[in-house]
């Protein structure tokens, strides 16, 4: 027994087994990057071939031997087929192993079939030849890793194995030449396979990269011309032009159109046209079949979702692809004429997050194909086109709220300019004032300007409409009070004047509502002429009592020979007069209630032995408390004058 | 099969009277200043509203006819307007101190038969209904401003029983980016 064993380890058993042990390893290392199972079975194959050399050193049996062989050509020609598919020539040579198997097996258990056993080793080559199916097959099929190894290792290993067998019936599997030489080759067969399936991995790795360096140089295209595109003022056409130029040419397409969803219907529109682009749609029958009305159509064609191979790709956010023209293709028959035809086609659609915001199809005409790749290429360059896209409606909103404010801020610029900016000093009357523009409205005018001696012109004024527009208004109504009030004229006649020079005078509305005080501080005289103005009130300083001051007129800017009439009273020491606009009485509460005179006249009673200027911050202190968190709708005005001792 | 012609609707009860919250302003009947009235309600609209200048022309149209036809631009009559506007509608309520749109059935009538012969293609005898006139509408009515009314104002136009308040509605469509994606059913 020991002298056997000895024997045995002094034979070549011992470097089989290192041989297939790092075989083993190679392959277990190697199923790492191997996600179809091909390693593993090499690696079982290697395991099983250390097994049978190991039973063979110690039961030196030539149908054993054979034996064994068979199972692991069987096993070999199993993984070699199976990423294909396992038809009947398989099980039939898998068959006819399987009889001479059990021939051998027969042979082995010391039955004498008269086939002699050497002779039966030859039935090895049964499932070797089955290797040679594999070209006559599946020659065209190396799509993927395993059935690529299969189809580059089919060769070596028919001819190594063949080899093998040939030479252990002819030499005798006991023989030293066969054990030192053939058997350590046959091992190194598997050693090719790995560095087949090594190199093949590579291959793939390679590929990958120029594929996802063309995919960079791609996108890097398309955000280039997207990106540029949104320095010029029709930028989201710029974009979309650019950025179905960029899929076709990136994707080898003859042509290809862009769609967008449409703002406030349930329609995709084609926006952007490229190239090439035979209409993947049915053409109404009456429309003519020349080439300029067909393209003028396609290039304003609009689908409702779910419309035609374009709305369905818009309804449903999933991609078409047609690889090429056929009889299964589900773009319709427009007619026989060449530029009619579409071939390949493909329709990816634009989403960004939860939403479809339109979709791109490319097409190529006539024989033309697209691959794999294109289709790829298609959907990346969709995906991250529609983040452009996106971008650009967010561009174009932020601009348009931008021009929103710009309009806002421009008016609110000019009205501050136009109010003063310190309420001039007049002996004998004090001024306070309380004014508040809502934004993006900026209508409202207030000014006193001294005229002679202790004389003024106190002026509030609101002009119909806002922002700019209105703006332009104020400072006419200004320019022209700021010229007049020098004169010698009534308030009423300046009001006329005032009047005169708007109306008609320029293209634009111009309507304003103005109140004219003039004010002789000595005598406590005052004229007031309204046009179309709130009724200004006195507040009596004796007893608090108010009366109002109405005239019915229409605003400025109605016709161009209004006559304007005045009213005349007199302020005593301690009288107040308030002049103040509409935002003022129509301020509403959150219960949709308005301020009203009411409310204004109380909050002068109440006050009425403070300075004007605190008469005005009780106002604001009362009006702000009345609207709480409303949101203000106009401009709020009041200007309050007192008449102290001269 | 034609579609059935929009109504002026006569309903006490439409919710479309309900004020609370909405502005008001009231003017007397002058004529000469409907656009300046006009404005001063427009002015309370957001800068949002796209197509102010038609929202501005039907609601100079509305104050226009309580103006003339209601209160017989009688400058002691009132015209009484509350008005809401938000970036998605427009509401408005108008009164005057009129008798009322007496003529509202016929106008509907005639609205009917215009839109019949309009879906016919008869042209011929559409052309006796290019304008609604009553009896006391004068050279400078066009009348049509209420077919055109009726189209804009999509939310309702509707009448109180006195036919002298009309209140209307107007639905600005919000701007939609793209579409939700359908989930697999």
């Amino acid at each position: 027994m020991w002298d056997s064993i000895i024997k045995v380890l002094g034979g070549p058993l011992l470097a089989k087994l290192v041989l297939a042990a790092v075989l083993i390893e190679v392959f277990l290392f190697l199923r790492k990057k191997d996600t179809e199972g091909a390693m593993t079975g090499y690696a079982l194959v290697s395991g099983f071939l250390a097994l049978r050399d190991v039973v063979s050193a110690f039961l030196p049996n030539p149908a054993l031997f054979g034996a064994g062989d068979l199972v692991f050509f069987g096993l070999l020609l199993f993984i070699c087929i199976k990423p294909f598919r396992l038809g009947w020539p398989f099980w039939t040579i898998e068959g006819l192993g399987l009889v001479a198997f059990i021939a051998l097996v027969l042979e082995a258990s010391g039955l004498d079939l008269g086939l002699g056993a050497d002779l039966l080793r030859l039935a090895a080559l049964v499932p070797i030849l089955g290797l040679l199916l594999l070209p006559l097959l599946f020659r065209a099929q190396a799509d993927t890793t395993a059935r690529s190894l299969s189809l580059k290792t089919w060769l070596p290993l028919t001819v190594g194995s063949t080899v093998y067998v040939v030479a252990g019936f002819l030499l005798g599997t006991g023989q030293p030449l066969f054990l030192l030489l053939v058997e350590p080759a046959f091992y190194g067969l598997l050693f090719a396979v790995a560095l087949i399936f090594v190199d093949i991995i590579q291959g793939q790795l390679v590929s990958a990269v120029d594929y996802y360096e063309e995919s960079v140089d791609s996108l890097y295209d398309l955000l280039l011309s997207t990106g540029t595109a949104m320095r010029s003022e029709t930028f989201l056409q710029d974009v979309v032009d650019n950025m179905i130029r960029t899929v076709v040419d990136r994707t080898g397409a003859d042509g290809g159109a862009l769609l967008l969803a449409d703002e406030f219907e349930e329609t995709v529109s084609i926006r952007a046209i490229c190239g090439a682009y035979p209409p993947p749609f049915k053409l109404p029958e009456n429309l003519p079949k020349t080439q300029d009305r067909v393209v003028s159509f396609v290039r304003h064609a609009r689908f409702k979702l779910g419309e035609g191979i374009l709305g369905e790709v818009s309804r449903t956010g999933k991609h078409v692809f047609v690889p090429q023209a056929g009889p299964d293709s589900p773009l319709p028959d427009n007619g026989d004429e060449a530029w009619l035809k579409s071939g390949a086609f493909i329709a990816s659609p634009l989403i960004v997050r939860d939403r479809i915001i339109g979709a791109v199809s490319v097409v190529k005409t006539g024989e033309g194909s697209f691959s794999e790749r294109d289709f790829d290429r298609c959907k990346l360059l969709a995906n991250f086109g529609s983040i452009a896209v996106a971008n650009s409606f967010s561009f174009l909103e932020a601009a348009e709220r931008s021009d929103i404010e710009r309009e806002a801020d421009i008016a609110a610029d000019v009205q501050a300019n136009l109010v003063p900016k310190k309420l001039p000093e007049v002996r004998g009357i004090a001024f306070g004032v309380f004014a508040s523009s809502a934004r993006g409205v900026c209508s409202d005018y207030y000014d006193v300007i001294p005229t002679k001696g202790d004389k003024a012109v106190v002026a509030v004024g609101d002009v119909a409409g806002k922002g700019v527009a209105a703006s332009i208004v104020l400072v006419m109504v200004r320019s022209i009070l700021q010229l007049i009030t020098a004169s010698t004229k009534d308030a009423a006649t300046l009001l006329q004047w005032v009047n005169r020079g708007i109306t008609g005078k320029v293209d634009l509305d111009h309507y304003a509502t103005l109140c004219l005080a003039a004010v002789d501080s000595a005598s406590g005289a005052v004229e007031l002429a309204n046009a179309g103005h709130q009724p200004a009130f006195i507040c009596r300083a004796a007893d608090g009592n108010l009366e109002t001051v109405e005239a019915k007129s229409v605003p400025i800017g109605v016709e161009r020979g209004t006559v304007y009439g005045s009213t005349r009273f007199a302020l005593g020491e301690g009288d107040i007069l308030v002049l103040y606009t509409d935002g003022i009485v129509e301020t509403m509460n959150p219960q949709g209630k308005q301020y009203g005179r009411k409310n204004l006249g109380a909050v002068v009673q109440r006050a009425r032995a403070s300075s004007p200027s605190q008469i005005a911050s009780r106002i604001e202190e009362d009006l702000l408390g009345f609207a709480g968190q409303t949101r203000p709708h106009d401009d709020r005005t009041v200007l309050v004058m007192k008449r102290s001792k001269a | 099969m034609a579609p059935a012609a929009k109504d002026i609707q006569v309903n006490e009860n439409s919710p479309l009277f309900e004020k609370t919250g909405m502005l008001h302003k009231e003017f007397p009947s002058d004529f000469r200043q409907i656009r300046y009235f006009t404005l001063l309600i427009v002015q309370s609209a957001p800068p949002d509203i796209k197509e102010i200048n038609l929202l501005e022309q039907q609601i100079s149209e509305v104050i226009k006819n309580a103006v003339k036809h209601g209160n017989k631009c009688d400058p002691e009559k009132k015209v009484r307007v509350w008005y809401d506007f938000s970036p998605e509608h427009a509401h408005l309520i108008v009164e005057d101190e009129g008798p009322g749109f007496q003529d509202l059935e016929k106008w509907n009538e005639f609205n009917r038969k215009r839109q019949v012969l309009l879906e016919g293609n008869d042209f011929e005898a559409l052309a006796e209904y290019v304008s609604f006139r009553g009896e006391r509408a004068d050279d400078n009515d066009g009348g049509n401003a209420l077919f055109a009314a009726l189209e804009y104002w999509d939310g309702g136009f509707v009448f109180n029983s006195k036919r002298n308040v009309v209140a209307m509605l107007k639905r600005f469509p919000k701007k939609r980016r793209g579409v939700k994606v359908e989930s697999e059913k």
